[in-house]
């Protein structure tokens, strides 16, 4: 009977208990923000003074033929464009959109592209010439991809595993674009040098920079809940350091 | 024949012997005779030569093996045959980008 009634006692407290340890605690996912920054002087932007062979018609339709580099790509305040930010935090949903890659006046828009092992890269051409599309993994001669393509035409490619691939144009030499394949969580830098990483759960994190003309850092870092914005990210044509970041 | 190799933007010292070849010989052929060279599909056939004393061609830097025979760049790496007297020259060059 004692027990019964000290049962009935504790029978609020325990039912609190139970409440309290079925609801699950909410970790709330940051989204990281920062700048990559170039250290040093900027430089002006390069201009290629693309040659038009007397006969060849094969740069009719490309528009200017001074087409600003793409290889380091600097705002005024140092902001470097097309830098790729990623965290060594795997994807949860792999997307299956496919993604575009165009060719506008003899350029490849956008010049990198960040997608998930898997993705389909849509390469079309919207210009009226004739352009050549040739794929190759960085570091391998080896072509993995050739096709003739017409005006207005499209072809898609899957990306399956993760490196960093350049895709060409064998008519138009200055024709190029990276596709970066991750099995991490990242971004591309703005013209302004910016990145945004969304939904990241807090914890520690090797933060990973790749250039494709200043090379690579790595940092490793600590995230915590909610908005983290970043101190700029320095990348120099030196040697780049891996140290701590703080925010 | 003789056989021209400029590593350009390698920056290995240029390359100019004469050979005795075979009848039948190829470019690639002659070249592998003088340097260990590796063929790969740079452009449109897996024949081609994508590898020359350890310079491979390289796609993001935008540097490639071009050959030409006697001037012309009409000329097959795995196909031509070579006649005596011809001059094959191999060019490592670098586009830009």
């Amino acid at each position: 009977m004692d027990s019964n009634r000290r049962f009935l006692s504790l029978k609020p407290v325990l039912g609190l208990v139970m409440i309290l340890t079925a609801v699950p605690v909410k970790v709330q996912a940051a989204e990281v923000e920062g700048t990559v920054q170039l250290s040093g002087p900027i430089p002006a932007p390069e201009i290629m003074a693309i040659e038009s062979k007397k006969g060849n018609h094969s740069t009719e339709g490309c528009g200017s033929l001074k087409k600003a580099s793409q290889k380091l790509l600097v705002d005024p305040m140092g902001g470097i464009r097309n830098a790729v930010v990623w965290l060594d935090l795997p994807r949860e949903t792999p997307t299956s959109k496919a993604v575009l890659l165009d060719q506008k006046e003899c350029v490849f828009s956008p010049h990198v592209v960040v997608v998930p092992p898997g993705t389909q890269v849509v390469i079309r051409n919207s210009d009226a010439v004739l352009h050549n599309i040739r794929i190759f993994e960085e570091g391998k001669p080896a072509m993995l991809m050739h096709k003739w393509q017409k005006p207005q035409g499209s072809d898609p490619w899957r990306f399956d595993a993760p490196g960093r691939y350049i895709v060409r144009c064998g008519v138009h030499p200055w024709m190029y674009a990276w596709v970066v394949v991750l099995s991490g969580t990242g971004s591309v830098t703005s013209p302004e040098g910016r990145f945004t990483i969304p939904n990241v759960p807090p914890g520690r994190y090797g933060l990973h920079v790749w250039h494709e003309t200043l090379g690579t850092r790595q940092i490793p870092m600590t995230i915590g809940e909610g908005k983290e914005i970043l101190n700029p990210i320095r990348m120099s044509r030196a040697k780049n350091s891996d140290e701590e970041i703080s925010r | 024949m003789t056989l021209e190799v400029d590593f350009g933007p390698a920056g290995k010292p240029s390359v100019h012997r004469t050979l005795q070849v075979e009848k039948g010989a190829t470019p690639e052929i002659v070249t592998a005779m003088a340097f260990p060279v590796e063929k790969g599909s740079v452009c449109c056939d897996p024949r081609e030569v994508a590898v020359i004393d350890g310079v491979a061609t390289d796609p993001a830097a935008n540097r490639w093996w071009t050959v030409s025979l006697n001037g012309s760049k009409k000329v097959s790496p795995y196909k031509t045959k070579l006649k005596p007297g011809d001059v094959v020259r191999w060019e490592y060059r670098q586009n830009g980008q």
